[in-house]
């Protein structure tokens, strides 16, 4: 992330500067959109959770430390803002059965990709985070440990029992590859 | 189900995502959420105070629920 940042701008941010916070977001949103596009998985919702999390920033910013990384800090809030996005939706899926997906003729990898989606999306959020950065992102434990702000033991606790639940899951679905 | 078949599996069921930047400016919500003025009735206070009571009585009623929140959070 660019975090080179002007202290002044910074700063200026904190008091409730609207224009200096409009420049921060011109700086970071691209990156804060990959980021949570990461975790999301989906254009529409990575552009919602982008407008709450700098929403979420603006309203927190008394406690944004100026002499701190503002790119971290974005990325935590990101990061919770995603989590919390991921929280609301789980209830729904639940409910959703594979057959609710199809919709006419389907082939069978995408139906399976449907049932596989659904089977995720049933994780606890903390678990479908880092599930996704791990298997999906190909990250290591030290780097999402660093990007999340964790021990590299959650890490490997959360990965473990997201494979375990997705398993258990996918084997509930009658998926046994 | 090796972890190597998960993986693939589960790349297969979220793709790489093919934007990396938002399709529209989104800066004028963003101004629209900071202006909009923050709503918090008294519906909103009684849901809160009545959600916190059903949590503290039913983990007062079942200590072990406490291990099936934590797990949920």
């Amino acid at each position: 992330m660019p975090d080179e940042l002007d202290h002044e701008l910074l700063k200026r941010f904190v008091e409730g500067d609207q224009d200096a916070f409009e420049s921060l977001f011109r700086q970071f949103e691209a990156e804060v959109y990959r980021w949570v596009m990461r975790i999301v998985r989906d254009s529409g919702i990575a552009e919602d959770v982008l407008v709450e999390a700098f929403w979420r920033a603006y309203r927190g910013r008394a406690h944004f430390d100026p002499s701190r990384s503002f790119g971290a800090w974005m990325r935590r809030i990101a990061t919770n803002s995603a989590c919390d996005h991921l929280r609301m939706m789980r209830p729904r899926a639940s409910w959703i059965t594979i057959a609710d997906g199809i919709e006419g003729p389907k082939s069978v990898d995408r139906v399976q990709g449907e049932s596989i989606a659904l089977a995720f999306r049933k994780l606890p959020p903390k678990l479908q985070l880092v599930t996704t950065l791990a298997l999906i992102e190909g990250k290591s434990h030290a780097e999402i440990a660093e990007a999340l702000h964790l021990p590299v033991g959650t890490v490997k606790s959360r990965l473990s029992r997201g494979v375990h639940g997705l398993r258990k899951e996918l084997a509930r679905l009658g998926i046994r590859p | 189900m090796n972890e190597e078949r998960l993986r693939s599996l589960l790349c297969s069921a979220f793709p790489k995502p093919e934007s990396d930047k938002p399709s529209r400016d989104l800066w004028p919500s963003i101004v629209r959420r900071i202006e909009a003025p923050t709503a918090w009735s008294w519906i909103d206070t009684s849901v809160a105070v009545g959600a916190a009571t059903g949590v503290a009585i039913t983990l007062a009623v079942l200590p072990k629920a406490l291990l099936l929140l934590a797990y949920h959070l």
